[in-house]
């Protein structure tokens, strides 16, 4: 798919998408963790173990949106946002926070993207694991960096990125 | 005056966050009952005078706009304002909301500030509790 035949066919071109996640993690980490996000530049191997966290986007296009992190930011994640509260680095509460920070930043970059009169939609936040894509590489890779420790959005979906 | 505000998401951050951005909004008399869908939402409902709901629009079960119009399509209930706050929040989407009988729509991530100009006018209304509605 050509650039001209995303702009007629209403799909996002690669940068305003690239331009709209880097922009919607950046709200969503200041808003939900009190913490700056920075783009990442060449891709960092992430620490394992891993927590990876996916999202289909099912209208009015085909995406599949994976935030891919290091478990030690997933508990420092849980930890700032219950605020020590509640049990904040126990695996549940670590995968709902980082799921409730995915479907966030999701919706908000979907904002940017779509035009205001139309509606879209999205599943819920679910554990990913390569194998649900065929082990494909991604089409989008977006490294970024926060508190010191790298994390990934993975972008998968029927725009040809290249 | 206490009020007791019901909140449904089926993310349990999300009903903490909230929690602490109502309290941190200084509405920190409020009650919480949380709800992780419609249906348990609608059961809450039927147990307790609540006055005020905020909800997400994408749950299991029951979705936000549902419940939406069981309450508002409820005599007992009609009359309780509902926030939504929810990911989908763009101009489609809220007047959809709106529409079905949505007081305000926030779009995730809700603030503090933007929930302290929603609530205040509600307050200023005679109070949150005097939204509340016995049990049916």
């Amino acid at each position: 798919m050509t650039v001209d035949t995303i702009r007629n066919s209403g799909l996002p071109e690669p940068v305003a998408l690239m331009k709209a996640v880097a922009g919607a993690v950046r709200e969503t980490f200041e808003n939900m963790v009190f913490s700056e996000s920075e783009p990442g530049g060449a891709a960092v191997p992430l620490p394992e173990p891993a927590l990876a966290i996916g999202l289909r986007v099912t209208a009015p296009f085909q995406l599949r949106i994976v935030m891919l992190m290091p478990e030690e930011l997933g508990r420092r994640i849980g930890a700032t946002i219950f605020r020590h509260e509640e049990d904040g680095d126990a695996t549940e509460t670590v995968r709902d926070a980082v799921g409730e920070l995915l479907n966030t930043l999701t919706g908000k970059m979907m904002r940017e993207l779509i035009p205001g009169d139309r509606l879209f939609s999205m599943d819920f936040p679910r554990p990913w694991r390569p194998g649900d894509e065929g082990n494909r590489p991604a089409d989008l890779q977006c490294p970024f960096m926060v508190e010191g420790l790298p994390f990934h959005i993975l972008l998968y979906g029927e725009i040809d990125f290249k | 005056m206490k009020m007791t505000i019901l909140i449904a998401d089926d993310s349990k951050t999300a009903r903490f966050l909230i929690r602490q951005y109502v309290g941190m909004a200084g509405f920190d008399e409020a009650e919480f009952i949380e709800a992780a869908n419609g249906r348990e939402a609608l059961a809450a409902l039927e147990r307790t005078a609540v006055g005020l709901v905020i909800s997400d629009f994408k749950m299991p079960e029951m979705d936000g706009l549902e419940l939406l119009r069981r309450i508002k399509g409820h005599p007992a209930w009609h009359r309780v304002p509902v926030v939504m706050i929810t990911s989908f929040a763009n101009p489609a989407k809220c007047e959809e909301l709106r529409a079905g009988g949505a007081f305000a729509v926030l779009p995730k991530p809700a603030s503090p500030e933007s929930l302290y100009k929603v609530l205040q006018p509600l307050l200023g209304a005679g109070g949150l509790a005097g939204n509340g509605v016995g049990p049916v």
